[in-house]
């Protein structure tokens, strides 16, 4: 018995310690639930969460409590919310169920002329016709985070609405406060579907460790990367499952093509054919830098945020992330340990800064509060949450989000002194990159689905051949080997039909995607055979 | 036993007990099937060369799991069926602690364990080496994903092969010992083919949950294997069934395992078996105890180590490159258990277990006493579809859940409230624990009780409540408090069913931790060392309420 008694004692002190430990005023009973789907990290949506309940408590004088969902990267978030909106427009629309019912979301159909059946016509416009809970709704009021491309795809889908921010605070969105673009970048639509609201730069997060025990410098642009020296040391993250690698891979792509752009002969100016066909080159290069990198990489993550771990434990030596991540993981090591472990590096020229959004969805079953909480992170208030030092009144309570504030009147000298990263300037950092969004922002999903069914599906096969390049002494002793490794699979020129194909219902994405897995497994395994043979 | 009748009440009961247990569990089953049965679906799960690594993939990490588990488990069965020396009980008990001891746990102490700056590699370069030493997570994944799984299934394997040894007629190994058979011979002609039987069946039921486990290699970060591609898959089910089709081929490939090993061994080898006698056991002292006892802390560290790295990373300031932790916190303690996610999540897990444990307790007692006291027309079918879940993995069965909840609709859909799905999931996985442990209670409790009881003039329902429970009460005791530890840390349901994050349980809440920047593993780490303290205690009081008969309900 006194064992029981001893046993039944120490439940209940293990049950005791969260309860007392429990924040007070967590939760108010009654209070209206907003629903947010996000792929934030914990520390930001506990920030937020606490700074808008006070905030929602002190000003509009209501309860309210954030559900949040988290499926994942946003390439989840994009799967979820598809299937949401097909469920429920299932459910909502039973007798426009018709052949091609399907396509309700699909943007194409509102161009004049667009080819499709009756079926699919009439459940676009009816898709597009309501904005009402009862209607077509995810039952999600805001998609926060994730880039500003998949959100823009979003709203063309017709899945995003007005929130009505712009008209509703002219002030706000001026080039002095939020400008519309930056660096070639849409910080917010100008029909108000989405709305930046914070910075991000895409960069490389380096073990400082790793890097001495390697004997190679701190890699500070993309290409550094894809030297062989690297090899079974890189992180590598998978961009159909996290839109922060889906934005590096492109700004890397970018970057390539700019360059291939910039070495044609200033006078006479080049004409349009010379510039397709150095874009194109500039493509093919890009793709050839990136399948080093992913053989390079000694594992793949599903999240930026795993392998920006995996490099802060030293387990990785490098990896492709996104500013704040970085700079996260390089605070926690030096506040534990009082050393410097990880640094980040933003690519001079091969990097912009971007956006990340936060939108209203169809049919938002409570979209009033919605829409509250889309002001309040736009506020100065809000944003002071991003960067402030916590503690500090105003700021955010626990935790340095270390993220960068997208409204100007946010960098002054005096808001600078309260901030965790007081030197960094998004708006000069700009200068440096122009994003042209026509040359690859059509291609967002392509990009990532290509990255994955040519260089992280066939792996075993790349990583094999790449070894077998370099143990023949590098491509140049192997050209022949090396050209089969580049082999492209979608050449620009017919980045168009891929992105039609990929579009064209499950059956056909999944066989093209394995299709191009065939095809670069075949070509891998030719590199490395090619490369044994020393040719 | 006594064959009561059974009154219209007991036929009311076997009716919803029943038609509880045909929706509950023939409707998941159902649901993963008609889903995935498609041809179109399977081809394109088939069709893909990823998704077929993927399975590939399981099937050899099971292999390799199996037959490592077979070579942890084998010996040191040998070992307790023969010898005895001092702490051998303890030992005993501790070589145990992976049944209860979640696998999903053990893997955030593999990271520290085995990283570039790991413990490991530390002590490697303690004795000469540098580092960062050997990649072992980059290079030997799946090694080490085997060597986990391997190490937390190895109980089930050796709890069923020292049952057979003990059964084993010593005077068969002492004859062939006589006949100037050496010791291997003795273990390869007599020992190992009269365990057969129980080899097979341990194997069967490490192999099918090593193909199917979702936790371990999600967390150490195995992806391309079928368990972990059809958790991926969650989120796009309503475009894509392909998942279905996956879990389709987990399920037929478990049922083809199963039923390949009853048409091998079913009973082949009773028949040489003498339950009657026993093997004299030696017992051994001094330098001999100390060799003896030597695999079982060998086996039983590794298998708690990562167990132990996770509860101290927990309370680290920093474990960088060093063998033992850089100064202590309690700092990370207190974050997590103070943290807005922390608390909602054991809130809800103690409720999905309160609930799913007094749920498992109502149903299991009945079918236990039907089976016992009652055995009316049925209750052997009943009895055998309570042992259901020890066999169908809990992927496979979650899948099913959400299938059948999304069907189902109104308050069962897990998109609005996973709340009622999770407690019947979580209690119709623990139904064989209880039902075989209230049955075990029931058979040791003389039935002329309940007869004098009855002869008296009490009505069943006075000698259930005034006779039969306090003298079943402490495997009722013990029973639930073995399915509400095991609810409380619970991870295929947790992870596929929890999907609205105000109803996320502890393992849901452990996992999103673990994805925070900064202090997140650690704050996962210490929130982890809180569950698994938590469960010690739940079944040290099962211990104490059962005594040595604990082990007996592990058994199937």
């Amino acid at each position: 018995m006194r064992s029981l008694i001893l046993i039944g004692g120490a439940m209940a002190g293990l049950l005791a310690a969260p309860l007392a430990l429990r924040p007070a005023g967590a939760e108010h009973p009654g209070a209206q639930t907003i629903v947010i789907v996000s792929p934030h990290d914990l520390q930001t949506r506990i920030e937020f969460n606490t700074a808008f309940v006070r905030y929602a408590h002190e000003e509009l004088h209501q309860d309210v409590a954030v559900d949040w969902r988290t499926p994942g990267g946003t390439g989840e978030i994009q799967r979820y919310l598809a299937t949401q909106f097909h469920q429920a427009f299932r459910r909502a629309h039973p007798d426009l169920l018709q052949e091609g019912w399907e396509r309700f979301d699909d943007a194409g159909l509102d161009k004049p002329g667009a080819q499709a059946p009756p079926g699919a016509k009439a459940a676009r416009a009816a898709f597009l016709a309501a904005d009402a809970p009862d209607a077509v709704s995810s039952g999600v009021d805001l998609w926060w985070g994730g880039g500003v491309l998949p959100q823009a795809r979003a709203a063309d889908q017709g899945y995003l609405v007005d929130a009505g921010l712009v008209r509703a605070e002219p002030t706000w969105f001026t080039p002095s406060c939020i400008p519309q673009t930056l660096s070639g970048e849409t910080v917010y639509d100008p029909k108000g579907r989405y709305y930046g609201a914070a910075f991000s730069v895409f960069g490389i997060g380096t073990s400082l460790d790793r890097v001495h025990a390697l004997g190679l410098p701190v890699p500070a642009q993309w290409q550094d990367l894809g030297e062989g020296a690297w090899c079974g040391t890189l992180g590598i993250v998978d961009p159909t499952r996290s839109a922060a690698a889906a934005s590096a891979f492109e700004r890397l792509i970018q970057q390539q093509m700019l360059e291939a752009v910039e070495a044609l002969p200033a006078a006479p100016a080049p004409t349009a054919s010379a510039t397709a066909a150095a874009l194109a080159r500039g493509w093919q290069d890009a793709f050839t830098l990136i399948r080093r990198i992913g053989a390079n990489a000694r594992d793949i993550s599903d999240g930026a945020s795993l392998s920006v771990r995996e490099v802060a434990h030293g387990d990785a030596a490098a990896t492709m992330c996104i500013d704040f991540q970085a700079r996260a993981e390089a605070e926690y090591a030096q506040t534990m340990s009082g050393q410097e472990r990880l640094v980040f590096q933003a690519p001079v020229g091969g990097t912009s800064v971007s956006a990340d959004p936060i939108a209203l969805l169809r049919g938002a079953p409570h979209r009033a509060l919605a829409v509250a909480f889309l002001r309040f992170v736009l506020s100065h208030e809000g944003q002071r949450l991003w960067n402030d030092r916590p503690g500090i009144p105003g700021g955010p309570e626990h935790f340095a989000l270390r993220r960068l504030p997208v409204r100007r009147d946010c960098y002054t000298a005096e808001e600078r002194a309260r901030m965790t990263d007081p030197d960094t300037d998004p708006f000069a950092l700009a200068a440096h990159f122009t994003y042209h969004a026509a040359w690859t922002g059509p291609y967002y999903d392509l990009m990532a689905n290509l990255v994955r069914a040519t260089v992280l599906d066939p792996r075993d096969e790349l990583v094999a051949a790449w070894r077998a390049i370099l143990a023949a002494g590098g491509p140049a002793r192997v050209p022949q080997a090396y050209a089969a490794f580049a082999t492209p699979i979608v050449p620009y020129g017919d980045a168009p039909a891929a992105k039609a194909g990929l579009a064209g219902g499950t059956a056909t994405r999944l066989a093209l995607l394995r299709a191009w897995t065939l095809r670069a497994q075949a070509a891998y395994r030719s590199a490395r055979q090619l490369a044994d043979e020393g040719r | 036993m006594a064959a009561r009748s059974g009154s219209f009440g007991g036929w009311v009961g076997m009716g919803l007990v029943a038609l509880l247990l045909a929706v509950f569990l023939a409707g998941p089953l159902l649901v993963v099937l008609t889903q995935g049965l498609s041809p179109v679906v399977l081809h394109a799960a088939l069709a893909n060369p990823v998704y077929r690594e993927g399975l590939a993939n399981a099937f050899l990490v099971a292999t390799v799991t199996t037959a490592l588990a077979l070579v942890i488990a084998v010996p040191l069965a040998w070992l307790s069926s023969r010898y005895r020396f001092r702490g051998q009980r303890l030992l005993e008990a501790v070589l145990l602690a992976p049944l209860v001891l979640p696998p999903f746990v053990g893997a955030l102490g593999i990271y520290q364990l085995l990283g570039e700056y790991g413990i490991v590699n530390s002590l490697l370069a303690h004795l000469g080496g540098r580092l960062p030493g050997p990649d072992w997570m980059g290079n030997h994944r799946f090694a080490i994903v085997c060597a986990v799984e391997a190490l937390g299934l190895y109980p089930i394997l050796y709890l069923l092969t020292v049952a057979a040894f003990r059964r084993l007629d010593a005077s068969l190994i002492e004859a062939a010992q006589a006949s100037g058979a050496s010791w291997t011979q003795v273990a390869w002609r007599i020992v190992l083919p009269l365990a057969r039987p129980a080899l097979f069946s341990g194997g069967v039921l490490v192999f099918v949950w090593s193909f199917t486990e979702l936790g371990t290699p999600l967390m150490l970060g195995y992806t391309r294997i079928t368990p972990v591609q059809v958790w991926m898959g969650l989120n796009e089910l309503a475009a894509n069934r392909v998942p279905y089709a996956l879990v389709v081929v987990m399920l037929l490939s478990a049922t083809a395992i199963y039923l390949l090993g009853r048409w091998l061994f079913a009973g082949r080898y009773d028949a040489q078996i003498d339950r009657s006698s026993h093997g004299a056991e030696q017992v051994l002292r001094g330098g001999a105890a100390l060799a003896a006892a030597a695999p079982y802390v060998l086996v039983a560290g590794l298998a708690v180590l990562p167990h132990l790295v996770v509860l101290l990373v927990g309370l680290t300031k920093d474990w960088y490159g060093t063998v033992l932790p850089r100064g202590w916190t309690w700092m990370h303690v207190q974050e997590a258990l103070s943290h807005p996610q922390v608390v909602p999540g054991i809130l809800n897990s103690l409720r999905y277990s309160l609930a799913a444990t007094a749920l498992a307790l109502a149903i299991g007692t009945f079918i236990a006493w039907v089976g016992v006291r009652w055995r009316p027309w049925g209750w052997r079918a009943l009895d055998a579809a309570a042992m259901v879940p020890l066999a169908v993995p809990g992927i496979i069965f979650a899948f099913g859940y959400l299938g059948l909840g999304v069907a189902i609709g109104h308050g069962l859909d897990p998109t609005k409230n996973p709340a009622p799905l999770l407690i019947i999931a979580y209690s119709i996985r623990r139904l064989p624990q209880v039902v075989r442990a209230v049955a075990a209670g029931l058979a040791q409790t003389p039935v002329v009780l309940e007869e004098a009881a009855a002869v008296a003039g009490a009505s069943r329902a006075r000698s259930l409540a005034r006779i039969t429970f306090p003298l079943i009460g402490a495997s009722l005791a013990a029973a639930a408090l073995l399915t509400f530890s095991a609810s409380m840390l619970e991870v295929s349901d947790s992870m596929v069913l929890a999907m609205v994050r105000s109803s996320w349980p502890i393992t849901r809440v452990i996992f999103d931790l673990l994805n925070a920047l900064g202090s997140g593993p650690a704050i996962a780490c210490a929130f982890a060392g809180w569950a698994m303290l938590f469960l010690i205690c739940c079944l040290a009081g099962a211990a104490v309420l059962l005594g040595r008969r604990l082990t007996s309900l592990f058994r199937s």
